[in-house]
């Protein structure tokens, strides 16, 4: 699913060089899920960023699918993106306007899915995630667990074939924490590629392998099963 | 404590340039669209305000009755002034003038035209002029003139003009007795000369006896407090002991009304200027209002950047008044700065704003009111505009506020709509109504005259034009540049001779029918292009002395079924020999004016010339200058151009045109400023959910949509309200006129979806931005 090779990002100040990703190569299979571990600045947000189409990288190859998307442009990276990668973030990022109904909805609309099923696939979603009886609610109205639940199932609503979390239990306590890596190894098990970032040692423990870094270099892997 | 308020209101402005520019901007624009408006309006209230008996000055007026149409009237008989002042106590001063009328006044070689009043013996005992030389006894002496500055320095430059002679019209010698200032631009009186009566005069002596000829304007000067009421009785009284005047009612009109109150309409006053002044007060404020409007809201909007530092002052101990007062700071700060940017703007536009209006108007910062005005408008803008947001910002809890739990802005969200949707209105209604006095113009301006202006020249008779009119005529033509030649009495572009219809078999009884009268030579159809209904033109024989034409509004006014050869009594027996189209030659905005038209081969009082189609006006002109130079060589050569003439009828119009067409632009200038910072606001404090949003894919052109739907959504609730509005605000203004057009409701489709376009492309300028940004760069805000 993913190969990068010789990986590199320096974010340049008028002062300062930050490198942040220095010759990073590694690969994740399909269905294989990988949490990436390391101290703050160690380059995981830029090599989430750069995973989900968000960011380019400097130099280095990036293979999705056996396509070189490295240099793709900015409407071909949008177009890749909405169809195939769907993210979780440690701070959910809910749109407080909309209802979990609508937050869940949008990528749907994104990707051009028609309105009756849309609320079918939603639906369904939210069941999965056993959040169907909050549908009408405001994010603000929600528990932290359960808003998280609510991005992973508007991660998943358009059944991409990788979901990359940023921390996904960094905003919640272990019980909630739990629920949503359950949810995700679920997930997994169904056959979607994950890759994490995380701090938790017992959340890397849900994955299958463990890549730690280190200034912006794979340290070690660990693989667990 | 000032101190302090000055120096954060400072930094704070300093720190968000965007927000105020905007506002610094739209304030100046508002506070200089005002200065120059008020300067206007201030110039048009003090009309006359100079002459010393304001008060008690009156012009003599009469509403006559034609058959319950009511004709006001200012045309009075010459001895009526006299027998007011002799027999009236309330009267202190009665004055009889005649119109003001061009003359050809001459210094040895130096011959130029002047305009004037002749003006019986108190004139200067009513009116009151700054006598430079000499003192108003000058009017005393018949054969005396009393000049202008001006125009005495256009004769004898820098010598001294008192005993000089000039000569009037080639004919009369008169002495210059006492120069005068210049009328100010807000009098009534526009003269270059004023000069007495000649009673000896044997013209003006039989005038003296005459009733019923009325040409003269009468005013008085009443005794302070005098009952206006019994006076108008009093005069209609003395005019009827002079003979049958049954259809007059006299009534004195007071001066403080002759300019802002100059319609009359079936006899009563309607109004006039004043309309106008009313009408761009209000604009004056409407677009002040609009920059407050943006202040408010650019404050309101950002409030979440302000909310922090409301918390920290008052966890500290500021109280609420010092927090108002703090805010009110900052708006002052601003209004301060627009002024004197607007005052600044104000100096540098006011030649090209005098030009437009036609006056002299000019800032005076040495008047104490000057200054008490410049006070107030910064105080009131401060104030309105910072009212508001002080309220708002000064009421935030600092617990919440520093806890982070208050949403700061959500309760604005619907007071800044209102105002976003005022703004809207205000734009709409503005757009609207340019566009409809424009329309309105030039549908007037498109209509059937009844006779082709372009091509015309008139140049004013004289008794030597009158006299070689002949060989005038028979040089012209046969010069191959001039097609056709004839003279009036009065010019094409108006109506100098107003009387009742003639009498003839089967009029009707109690019918009074006002007609205007016109005496024309041969040629007359030909020259004009007025199109011959029946019958035909003057011929030139002598039979033309007892013919008449008249034209269609007239027939149709008398009623008569078969016109042509019918014998109408007016004086003597005329038979009528054609029926014309109408010409419209009052005003173009009111229906076709009834005309008859009698022949005269030997005196008028303009020459008109058609040139022929492809000559160039230029060759025109250096013919009719050589030719009318050798004919009537003690007169300088002058001319007009028939259609420039009618322009003329537009000027108001025109300027109210061109004064909404101005400040309808800025306004909405000023409204795309708004809203370009509303706009930034808006994006600001949705970058996450923008950046969340690209995350899941949305592209440009769905945020755009996204975010540019609020604002849409409010031009269409503005259009709603403004649509109707505007309707029935411009078909009022129609109604002022006759001639007018229809308000078309695809006008207001045009202007909303113009207002959309506008709202769009000023939302999407500051949305796209936001749009293209990388999202990781958003989503790490947080």
């Amino acid at each position: 699913m993913i190969k990068i090779s010789d990986l590199e990002k320096v974010y340049r100040t008028e002062e300062v060089e930050t490198v942040a990703l220095n010759k990073l190569s590694f690969e994740v299979k399909d269905g294989e899920f990988v949490a990436v571990m390391g101290p703050s600045g160690c380059g995981k947000s830029t090599l989430l960023n750069i995973l989900g189409l968000l960011d380019d990288p400097d130099a280095g190859s990036f293979l999705f699918n056996q396509i070189e998307v490295a240099h793709f442009n900015e409407r071909k990276r949008a177009d890749l993106r909405k169809h195939n990668i769907g993210f979780v973030f440690q701070s959910f990022n809910l749109i407080d306007e909309l209802t979990v109904f609508e937050n869940v909805e949008l990528p749907l609309i994104y990707t051009g899915v028609k309105t009756a099923e849309r609320k079918k696939r939603v639906e369904e979603v939210l069941d999965k995630v056993q959040i169907m009886h909050r549908r009408n609610h405001y994010p603000q109205q929600l528990s932290g667990g359960q808003q998280q639940r609510v991005a992973v199932a508007r991660a998943v609503v358009n059944h991409p074939k990788l979901i990359l979390a940023d921390e996904p239990t960094g905003n919640l306590d272990s019980n909630n924490g739990n629920e949503v890596m359950q949810l995700l190894t679920e997930l997994n098990e169904q056959g979607t590629t994950i890759v994490m970032v995380t701090h938790s040692e017992h959340d890397a423990r849900y994955s299958h392998r463990i890549i730690r870094m280190l200034d912006g270099q794979t340290v070690t892997e660990n693989i667990l099963i | 404590m000032f101190r302090n308020y000055f120096k954060i209101a400072w930094r704070n402005l300093w720190r968000s340039k965007g927000f105020t520019v905007i506002n610094i901007l739209g304030l100046t624009i508002g506070i200089t669209c005002t200065i120059l408006i008020l300067l206007w309006v201030q110039n048009e209230l003090t009309y006359d305000k100079f002459q010393k008996n304001y008060n008690n000055i009156y012009q003599v007026i009469a509403n006559r009755d034609f058959n319950n149409q009511v004709f006001t009237d200012r045309n009075m008989a010459l001895p009526l002034a006299d027998a007011l002042e002799k027999n009236l106590s309330q009267i202190k001063h009665a004055v009889v003038t005649t119109h003001r009328q061009q003359n050809l006044l001459a210094y040895n070689n130096n011959k130029i035209k002047k305009e004037g009043y002749y003006v019986s013996d108190h004139f200067f005992d009513i009116f009151s002029w700054h006598f430079v030389k000499g003192n108003a006894a000058a009017l005393k002496d018949p054969n005396s003139i009393i000049l202008t500055e001006d125009a005495a320095k256009a004769f004898f430059g820098d010598a001294d003009p008192i005993n000089k002679l000039l000569t009037i019209d080639n004919s009369q010698s008169v002495k210059v007795a006492a120069v005068v200032k210049q009328a100010p631009d807000n009098s009534t009186f526009q003269f270059d000369w004023i000069m007495p009566f000649n009673y000896n005069d044997p013209g003006t002596k039989a005038s003296m006896n005459e009733w019923v000829n009325s040409s003269w304007n009468v005013f008085i000067q009443a005794v302070p407090g005098a009952d206006t009421a019994l006076l108008n009785k009093d005069i209609t009284k003395i005019k009827r002991s002079h003979g049958h005047d049954e259809i007059s009612s006299y009534f004195v009109f007071p001066m403080s009304r002759w300019h802002l109150y100059s319609d009359f309409e079936n006899g009563k006053n309607t109004g006039g200027m004043i309309e106008y002044v009313r009408l761009f007060s209000i604009i004056a404020v409407i677009i002040l209002l609009i920059a407050c409007i943006n202040f408010m809201n650019l404050s309101t909007a950002r409030s979440e950047k302000r909310a922090k530092e409301v918390g920290i002052r008052k966890t500290l101990g500021s109280n609420r008044k010092q927090l108002i007062s703090q805010f009110y700071c900052e708006s002052f700060i601003l209004t301060l700065i627009a002024f004197v940017l607007a005052i600044i703007a104000v100096v540098l536009l006011l030649p090209s704003f005098n030009l437009m209006v036609d006056k002299h108007l000019s800032l005076n910062i040495m008047q104490p009111s000057f200054w008490i005005t410049a006070f107030s408008i910064v105080l009131l803008t401060a104030f309105v505009a910072g009212n508001y947001p002080a309220l708002y910002l000064s009421s935030f809890n600092p617990v919440k506020v520093l806890k982070g739990t208050i949403i700061s802005g959500k309760k604005t969200i619907l007071p800044r709509h209102i105002l976003v949707v005022s703004q809207f209105v205000i734009s709409i209604l503005l757009i609207s109504a340019t566009i409809i006095v424009y329309q309105q113009i030039q549908h007037t301006k498109d209509r059937d005259m009844g006779y082709n202006p372009n091509g015309l020249v008139m140049i004013p008779s004289t008794p030597d034009v009158d006299k070689n009119f002949t060989v005038i005529k028979q040089q012209l033509l046969a010069s191959g540049i001039i097609s056709s030649v004839t003279r009036t009495s009065s010019p094409i572009t108006e109506v100098w001779w107003n009387t009742g219809a003639p009498d003839y078999d089967g009029k009707p009884a109690n019918t009074n029918i006002i007609m205007g009268g016109l005496a024309t030579d041969v040629d007359f159809a030909k020259t004009m292009n007025v199109k011959l209904l029946q019958g035909h033109d003057f011929t030139g024989t002598p039979s033309d002395s007892t013919s008449m034409m008249l034209n269609k509004a007239a027939v149709d006014a008398m009623k008569l079924k078969n016109p042509v050869g019918m014998q109408m009594r007016y004086g003597k027996t005329y038979t009528v020999i054609g029926v014309t189209d109408n010409v419209i030659m009052t005003s173009p905005f009111e229906p076709a004016y009834p005309m008859l038209m009698v022949y005269d081969g030997s005196s008028s009082g303009m020459a008109t010339m058609r040139i022929k189609s492809g000559v160039p006006a230029q060759k025109a002109i250096t013919l009719l200058e050589v030719v009318f130079k050798k004919y009537n060589p003690s007169v300088p050569f002058e001319y007009q151009f028939v259609d420039q003439e009618f322009q003329k009828k537009f000027i108001t119009e025109e300027l109210i045109g061109k004064l909404t067409n101005i400040f309808s632009v800025l306004a909405i200038f000023i409204c795309c400023l708004g809203l370009a910072g509303l706009a930034s606001f808006t994006i600001e404090k949705r970058f996450r959910e923008i950046g969340v949003r690209k995350v899941l894919g949305a592209s440009v052109q769905q945020l755009l949509v996204l975010i540019s739907k609020e604002f849409l959504k409010l031009v269409v609730i503005a259009f709603i309200i403004a649509a109707p509005l505007t309707y029935w605000l411009m078909n009022n203004w129609l109604h002022n006129y006759n001639y007018r057009i229809t308000i078309h409701l695809w006008l207001f489709a045009v202007v909303g979806v113009a207002m959309l376009i506008l709202t769009l492309i000023v939302v999407s300028l500051n949305t796209i931005k936001a749009a293209i940004t990388n999202p990781v760069k958003s989503l790490r805000t947080e």
